[in-house]
């Protein structure tokens, strides 16, 4: 039999659970129009400049451009190179060196 | 009694036991609840990373052709862009200027480009947020860059990218087309590379055959390309993260394990108990199995909940040393949220799981287990 204690804290764990999936999916929703409104100037520089990368690993140059780069750059070799910079051990291999 | 009903006093009976015995609970709990934060947290800041790579590409040239030389990408010739622009399916071509420019005397690498239609006057650029805030510049002033004869050269700031483009901006520096050459010393008559706008899907692998037809030592890399780089940059970085935590979730299932086999004297008197007033193998199953997911889904929804603050309000704090790696300018960006009903049963799955079938086979024996035994050993 339940007893009352057990019931309070059947309650409050349902109640919680209940209160950080809808939390987190209000706040989302929430903030989705404002992040969509904001990226559309991103999306303008991008299109006016025709940018092709995100500038995710500007620590040199042929990290910066990953689509564009240049393939004797270091971390096109394989990210077990002694790469110097931390980009070369996060960014997947090439293709041709994944396949036998 | 119904199958609800009957259900329903077993979650009561199942939950009363997880208080009782909250103490030896409470390591496995932090642990279980710790592996799934930082599980979940991986897995939203690839996704929200991949959200935003898939939205900017949108925008980007639908084929980029450069021009190689002995394997290295040289400037492109003008006289090309004409061939291309007769490419049937092809809307519209473009030469695009763009180069790296490192500053000595903070030692970042900037992004510089020019657009064709650009709003600058001659002498005038804008900035990424990242550049302003390295340079300690804003709109109105004046920053200098060294040219390619070592020459200073002045820029009036005409414009601050904003902080929401940043993703894209952040490093950038626009000029007018006639400055960029000057500055970069590109000159007249050629391009870095060009871009294609080509606006029918099918018809993009067929035009960049086309194009090495036309131009044989040229590569054209298409959006579509780009955008799978993207997806497998993101997923490869996830996966090594995975790799490294999945030494984690070993240890959790060796855990939970050896603490569901490890019953306690009390425990074992409860279970005595029930099996001595006629309860069945099926129902102490039950009874355990709902302990387990007790605990489980409040694990999971405490680490999901966690990581989702941890990764979108907190802007991935834990990750950001990896994520941003040794970069002297860097951009800040908030992560856009979004909760995605698959991903969360994906991770339901990966989490909740292996702790069920972890369990299992040790609550399976005490369940089989005869009164008698279990309450001498008690």
């Amino acid at each position: 039999m339940m007893t009352k204690r057990t019931r309070t804290a059947t309650l409050i764990s349902t109640a919680a659970a209940a209160a950080a999936i809808l939390g987190a999916g209000l706040h989302a929703a929430w903030v989705k129009p404002t992040a969509q409104e904001e990226r559309a100037e991103a999306l303008r520089v991008t299109e006016r400049l025709e940018l092709t990368d995100l500038c995710l690993f500007p620590e040199a140059p042929h990290t910066r451009h990953p689509a564009v780069a240049d393939r004797h750059a270091a971390f096109h070799l394989h990210p077990l190179a002694f790469d110097p910079h931390p980009t070369g051990m996060i960014v997947r291999p090439p293709h041709t060196l994944r396949t036998p | 009694m119904t199958l609800l009903a009957r259900q329903r006093r077993l979650f009561g009976l199942a939950l009363a036991a997880i208080l009782r015995h909250r103490s030896r609970h409470l390591p496995f709990v932090l642990f279980y609840t710790a592996l799934v934060f930082v599980w979940a947290s991986v897995v939203f800041c690839t996704d929200a990373l991949k959200r935003e790579a898939r939205l900017l590409l949108r925008a980007a040239p639908e084929i980029v052709v450069q021009r190689l030389v002995a394997g290295r990408q040289e400037l492109i010739a003008a006289h090309h862009l004409a061939p291309l622009q007769r490419i049937p399916g092809v809307s519209h071509v473009r030469g695009r200027l763009w180069g790296y420019h490192f500053d000595e005397a903070t030692g970042a690498n900037l992004t510089v480009a020019a657009a064709n239609d650009s709003r600058l006057a001659p002498g005038e650029v804008a900035i990424g947020r990242g550049v302003a805030r390295l340079l300690g510049a804003d709109a109105g002033e004046t920053i200098s860059l060294r040219d390619t004869h070592g020459d200073a050269r002045s820029f009036r700031v005409a414009e601050v990218f904003s902080a929401a483009s940043e993703l894209a901006t952040a490093d950038l520096i626009e000029m007018t087309p006639a400055d960029l050459r000057l500055l970069l010393g590109v000159p007249e008559g050629f391009f870095t590379d060009i871009a294609l706008r080509v606006a029918n899907e099918n018809e993009r692998r067929v035009v960049a055959a086309k194009i090495r037809s036309l131009v044989p030592e040229s590569r054209a890399i298409l959006r579509e390309d780009i955008a799978r780089t993207y997806e497998e940059l993101f997923d490869w970085r996830a996966g090594l993260l995975f790799w490294v935590f999945s030494s984690l979730a070993a240890a959790l299932l060796v855990f939970a394990w050896d603490q569901a086999a490890g019953i306690g004297g009390e425990e074992k008197r409860e279970i005595g108990i029930l099996k001595a007033v006629g309860w069945e193998i099926p129902e102490v199953l039950a009874l355990k199995t709902w302990e387990s997911l007790i605990i489980a889904s409040a694990c999971f929804l405490g680490g999901m909940t966690l990581a989702y603050v941890h990764v979108f309000s907190a802007g991935a704090l834990l990750f950001a040393p990896l994520l941003k790696g040794w970069a002297v300018l860097y951009p800040r960006f908030a992560l856009v949220p979004a909760i995605d009903p698959p991903q969360i049963l994906l991770l339901f799955g990966v989490a909740v799981v292996p702790y069920l079938a972890a369990t299992g086979v040790p609550c399976w024996r005490a369940a089989a287990a005869e009164p008698e035994q279990l309450l001498r050993q008690a």
